[in-house]
């Protein structure tokens, strides 16, 4: 008999993630919610495999690296976006103030 | 006294212009900041053509299940399919890592290099022979795809602008 429900794992992960992640959740909530809610519904299917005998350990535990690739994978476009984001805003905050500076000081220097 | 400040003026008027001029190098250096590399649509089409080949992979699988045509999912049948995506991604690798401040990308390449040799392992370990693993996999394989569009889109704005 099937032990694992989806809805109880999502939450028990995303409890976890809220609280390890702090103040960079809600950033990341969208996307982490979607790995998570994926990661459970895999862990579910996995449980049922094995009942029926369609999936071996080995099997398993490959899909649960591929999983956890898969996550570092979503932290990384995540993080990039971040970076871009970090960098439109510097360059826009220097856009800003290049004619005056480079009025001011008689050269192009931005 | 005035000799202190005839020696001590030129020196703060020579540290002024000095000061000035590390300025200028330092925002010209810094005229446009780049912490991500700029979009390259060699890379976008790679990534594009790898999850093209993937998914036919698991369209094949998944219609030779429906068939009942089990004996054609062995992994010998497709062991060039994934030599193919091998080298695709290999030339990803090798593209990204030569691209400057690529590294966040490269490291999606090689978690997506990481992934396919886990799923060639599954696929070799005990074959794929019903539809729930294929969902398993396929999931899995659209999340690791999703989070490098969403980079190469991002990247793509960034070009736009």
């Amino acid at each position: 008999m099937a032990i694992l429900n989806v809805s109880d794992l999502l939450n028990t992960m995303l409890g976890a993630a809220k609280e390890s992640a702090a103040e960079k959740w809600p950033v990341m909530k969208d996307l982490a919610t979607l790995s998570f809610k994926n990661i459970s519904q895999n862990l579910v299917q996995i449980e049922l495999m094995k009942l029926k005998g369609t999936i071996t350990e080995e099997q398993s535990k490959l899909l649960i690296e591929m999983q956890k690739n898969a996550f570092k994978m979503m932290l990384l476009a995540q993080e990039t976006v971040g970076l871009l984001i970090v960098e439109h805003t510097l360059n826009a905050a220097l856009d800003a103030v290049r004619a005056v500076v480079n009025t001011a000081v008689g050269w192009t220097i931005i | 006294m005035w000799n202190h400040l005839r020696t001590a003026e030129p020196l703060r008027f020579i540290s002024g212009y000095l000061r000035l001029f590390l300025l200028s190098m330092l925002l010209v250096a810094c005229s446009e900041i780049r912490l991500v590399g700029a979009y390259d649509e060699v890379t976008d089409l790679g990534i594009q053509q790898v999850q093209g080949e993937v998914s036919s992979l698991f369209v094949t699988l998944e219609k030779n299940i429906l068939t009942n045509d089990l004996q054609s999912n062995s992994y010998n049948n497709f062991k060039n399919t994934y030599n193919q995506i091998d080298g695709q991604i290999e030339s990803l690798q090798i593209r990204c890592g030569a691209l400057p401040k690529y590294n966040q990308v490269l490291k999606q390449v090689n978690l997506l290099d990481s992934n396919m040799h886990l799923m060639e392992k599954f696929h070799r370990s005990a074959g794929i022979t019903d539809t729930l693993t294929i969902g398993l996999l396929k999931r899995t394989m659209v999340v690791s795809f999703r989070s490098m569009i969403v980079v190469q889109n991002a990247l793509k704005r960034e070009k736009i602008k």
